[in-house]
């Protein structure tokens, strides 16, 4: 390793990534302080930013190439997963995500979005040439298509929104043409209609229209506007300041449901108040900039479209979790990247990082 | 077959070298990753906005909203005072049982039905009943039963459920069950007294409450780590009855094996100390016990029938008449007046219970011979004014004001009242028309028994404050209707009468308690139907009291409708006699040998 490969690593993402592990162990262990049920919960969280960073730093000094060969017995892979999820799996919160190794539960869903990233962006490059044609377009529309429908079985929404959100973005970037994006539209819109009015059960669409008025659609508090209600309380009362780490009333007298995980922006919004709420949107968002600088600067279209592909699971997850925490997203239990306790998801977080100085380390250089 | 196809293409897809910098195709031109941070920037700004709006600008309602959610006062059951006799044993204390609560929010809806058939078959609750709660996600705090007996608590804490909360709580306890029910009373599940001392004295036995003032998490336990202010509750103050345990359960035993002998709907026994007014035995049947009361009639807890139920009191009632008419020197002990058996007043007959005329008649002879005829005439010799003055002076008509709830005050016609007709003198003089408390007509005997000074009756000896700080009953006098020497005659007149009872032919040399000067006076009242007739029941009682050379005990016996026998003498006596007896025993008066008619023993009234 020479001088030159650390003058490409990405050191504004490794600072981010330092800020959000500091944001990522206050706050679990500000969440699961006073609840007998979370004891153990911090510990583990730690456990799991440790494997985190060391799958980090094996994929960092990894060609990012070398996945490129795999991407078909992966995709293989994680579809029989969330086939055997959908058979053997457990049931947590509504949905059965879950699967059961004995010591630990893994829920695959969460490494398989880099997988269907890494599928997706191995699919459009190895199209490179017919970029702008209806092959690719179609080709990964349907790749994306069997992973979206097993995990909207669950069903696990917010899994199914990060899928959608990646394949567009990576799309996109890849080169959508104006009459692809007229069908997309075409197709897309009926497609949403019949599943809205068919498929969702009656509660699963309150669910997902609470945000717009808690009251409203659930006047007896009983499918998740209570949740919102104290989430919105648990902020709104951190003012300017916040009224200090692991002293907020509210998320000590754990009123939050999941608070270690779906509801910690609310325990950060209460304790730390704006400054340190916006503190944590600051690193999320430069997560997000250098995701994108280093698809910018990819050396490849691979490279480029998993780096995008990062950055739209990144932003998906920031803007649903922090979204729903204040009322302005429906309500689908997905987490915040780094700062949510979860081994599965912390793994895959780190392992996206990795990916993500592995292609800065091989790009050319070029900044915009 | 194109797409199976362009998956091959993926998987063999040729990695491309890294030393050979390709430019990107034109398709992915940098705008589009422009565009792309560009909406991410303003995504998040959005996020960042409502951040602003909900921290910045909404901040103060969202804080009281979470002020006001967290901030609770959790009372502290304040234990409440124990009620003890005259000795200090214990009749009412609070003991600590444990309740059940659970939190709904962290029961695990599969598993809630299985839980709620152990929890009933542990607590005897229908499952049904114990699902709705467990699955009561609208609550924090449900409770399931409280005060749990301690056998069934360590089973249900043996299911080591996280979800089910045993939770210490007072609860009162009678540790001697039905005894002196109708005095002591009961208190309800919110602790409140509702019967007997419990509720005259609930005030003071209560105590005050004391609170946590905590910011409560949602189990609403106080938050570990949060600072919280406490309030001791103050417990509250004991209070010590007047109630003899002894003479108490002499009563009781003797009173309810007489009601069962005689199938007897009920009765009361009160036994009275004549020089201080305290009460020290007061039982009344049917009772209850004060742990289940719910499970008798509210009739049954609501009414001391002792302070609470009138009757008329019949001959005793003579007692007054003579007393009266000595005290107002109307006539004297040798006064005489013909008793024919039958007289004709106001248009009536009135007649003796057996329409047997007993020829001359002293005020003494019409106690011995419980004479109506002579009552009638007596009262006539004094007159309206004298006899009603009386019957005031002895405190009938009005309340006693001992300290229990429900007390009722009696009934009788003044003259001059708008339903008062010459001939109630005539039928009051022996007891008819009238209603009365048994405790007015041991009080009368009291007062007898005092030398003319009447006692105010109180069952209460004790009573402390808060500080800790404790006050005796001082006795009070009520009043003196009658002077010392009138209530010696009138004692010496009760006396002879009392051993009549036991002597069925002359010479009168039998004693109703052997070696013992007693005084006593029964009386048979019929029931009213309320239509101003009789419904053909009757109440028999005896009142008196003994000894006579220095009286103590004043003692009322009065049995309920009989259905074996319709006379005082014969249902309530033969109680009297035991009482009066252990009381001497109990008193350790030594018996005078001169005082034992032939056949008898000193002191004992058994198997007569």
């Amino acid at each position: 390793m020479n001088n030159s490969i650390w003058r490409d690593y990405n050191w504004v993402l490794a600072l981010a990534l330092v800020g959000l592990s500091i944001f990522s162990m206050s706050m679990v262990f500000s969440a699961t302080l006073n609840d007998p049920m979370t004891q153990g919960y911090f510990n583990r969280h730690l456990v799991n930013l440790l494997i985190g960073f060391a799958v980090m730093i094996a994929i960092t000094f990894l060609d990012y190439h070398a996945f490129q060969s795999w991407t078909f017995p992966l995709y293989v892979l994680s579809i029989v997963l969330l086939a055997t999820v959908l058979i053997y799996g457990n049931v947590r919160g509504g949905a059965q995500s879950w699967l059961d190794f004995g010591m630990r539960t893994v829920q695959p869903s969460e490494p398989i979005k880099l997988v269907i990233i890494l599928v997706l962006a191995g699919f459009w490059a190895s199209q490179e040439r017919s970029l702008g044609t209806w092959r690719p377009f179609i080709g990964s529309a349907l790749l994306l298509a069997v992973p979206l429908l097993l995990v909207f079985i669950q069903p696990d929404f917010g899994t199914a929104l990060v899928f959608a959100s990646v394949w567009l973005i990576i799309t996109w970037i890849a080169g959508i043409t104006l009459p692809q994006v007229l069908v997309l539209v075409g197709v897309g819109s009926p497609l949403f209609y019949f599943g809205w009015t068919y498929i969702l059960a009656p509660y699963q669409r309150t669910r997902l229209l609470i945000f717009i008025d808690p009251i409203k659609y659930d006047p007896e508090l009983k499918s998740g506007a209570w949740n919102i209600i104290q989430s919105l309380t648990a902020i709104g009362s951190g003012g300017l300041s916040g009224q200090g780490w692991t002293n907020g009333v509210m998320s000590q007298g754990n009123y939050l449901p999941v608070q270690y995980s779906d509801f910690i922006f609310a325990i950060t919004g209460e304790e730390l108040g704006f400054i340190g709420s916006a503190g944590l949107l600051l690193f999320l968002g430069l997560l997000i900039w250098q995701s994108l600088d280093i698809a910018a600067n990819s050396r490849d279209l691979f490279g480029r479209l998993i780096a995008g592909g990062i950055a739209a699971m990144f932003l998906c997850h920031v803007l649903v979790n922090a979204g729903m925490n204040m009322s302005i997203m429906p309500i689908t239990g997905i987490p915040l990247p780094f700062i949510s306790y979860g081994g599965s998801f912390t793994v895959t977080c780190f392992a996206a990082v990795g990916l993500l100085q592995s292609i800065s380390l091989w790009r050319r250089r070029i900044h915009f | 077959m194109s797409l199976i196809n362009d998956i091959r293409a993926v998987a063999g897809n040729e990695r491309l070298p890294s030393s050979t910098p390709a430019a990107p195709s034109s398709a992915t031109s940098p705008w589009r990753l422009f565009v792309a941070f560009g909406l991410a920037m303003a995504f998040l700004a959005r996020i960042t906005l409502q951040l602003a709006d909900v921290q910045l600008l909404d901040r103060n309602g969202y804080a009281a909203r979470a002020s006001s959610e967290v901030n609770q006062s959790i009372p502290i059951v304040a234990s409440r005072g124990t009620i003890v006799d005259r000795f200090g044993n214990i009749l009412a204390v609070d003991v600590e049982r444990r309740s059940l609560y659970v939190v709904p929010a962290q029961i695990d809806p599969g598993d809630a039905a299985n839980l709620a058939v152990r929890i009933s078959e542990v607590i005897k609750i229908p499952s049904e009943k114990i699902l709705a709660l467990l699955i009561d996600t609208n609550r924090a705090w449900v409770p399931i039963a409280r005060w749990l007996p301690d056998d069934q608590a360590d089973k249900i804490e043996r299911f080591k459920q996280e979800s089910l909360y045993l939770v210490y709580e007072p609860h009162r306890f009678y540790p001697q069950g039905r005894f002196a029910s109708h005095v002591i009373g009961a208190t309800n599940l919110n602790g409140m007294g509702i019967a007997g001392v419990e509720a005259s004295f609930d005030d003071v036995l209560r105590g005050a409450d004391g609170v946590i003032t905590a910011e409560v998490d949602i189990h609403q336990q106080p938050i570990w780590s949060r600072p919280y202010q406490r309030i001791e509750p103050v417990n509250g103050s004991q209070v010590q009855l007047t109630i003899d345990p002894y003479i108490q359960h002499l009563a009781e035993d003797q009173l309810s094996r007489a009601i069962d002998i005689h199938g007897a709907s009920g009765g009361s026994v009160l036994v009275m100390d004549v020089k201080t007014g305290a009460i020290r035995a007061m039982a009344s049947f049917p009772d209850f016990d004060p742990n289940d009361y719910a499970d008798v009639e509210p009739e049954v807890y609501n009414t001391n029938p002792a302070v609470g139920q009138v009757y008329e009191p019949g001959s005793t009632f003579k007692i007054l008449t003579v007393a009266a008419g000595l005290q107002a020197n109307a006539f004297d002990e040798t006064t005489q007046v013909i008793d024919e058996g039958t007289i004709r007043r106001y248009d009536y007959n009135l007649s003796n219970y057996d329409f047997k005329g007993h020829g001359v008649m002293t005020p003494g002879g019409v106690l011995y011979f419980s004479s109506n005829i002579g009552a009638l005439l007596f009262a006539e010799k004094m007159g309206e004014s004298v006899f009603y003055r009386a019957i005031d002076d002895f405190g009938f008509g009005k309340m006693t004001g001992i300290e229990l709830p429900g007390e009722t005050a009696g009934i009788y016609w003044q003259p001059g009242s708008a339903n008062y007709t010459p001939i109630n003198l005539n039928t009051n003089s022996y007891g008819q028309g009238i209603a009365v408390t048994p405790l007015q007509v041991v009080r009368m005997a009291a007062a007898v028994a005092n030398n003319g000074v009447m006692m105010q009756p109180y069952i209460v000896q004790k009573r402390c404050n808060r500080d800790g700080s404790c006050v005796d009953t001082e006795p009070v006098v009520q009043s003196q209707p009658i002077s010392a020497p009138v209530a010696l005659k009138v004692r010496g007149m009760l006396m002879r009468s009392a051993n009549h009872y036991v002597n069925a032919r002359q010479p009168d040399d039998l004693w109703l308690v052997p070696g013992f000067r007693v005084g006593a006076k029964t009386g048979t009242s019929s029931i009213p139907d309320g239509y101003g007739g009789y419904t053909g029941q009757t109440i028999g009682s005896v009142v008196g009291m003994a000894p006579l050379e220095a009286p103590h005990y004043a003692v009322l016996v009065k049995i309920d409708r009989p259905i074996d026998d319709i006379y005082g003498v014969a249902t309530a006596l033969p109680v009297y006699r035991r009482i009066v007896a252990e009381l001497m025993r109990y008193d350790r008066i030594a018996p005078n040998q001169n005082l034992v008619g032939p056949g008898q023993r000193a002191g004992v009234v058994y198997g007569e």
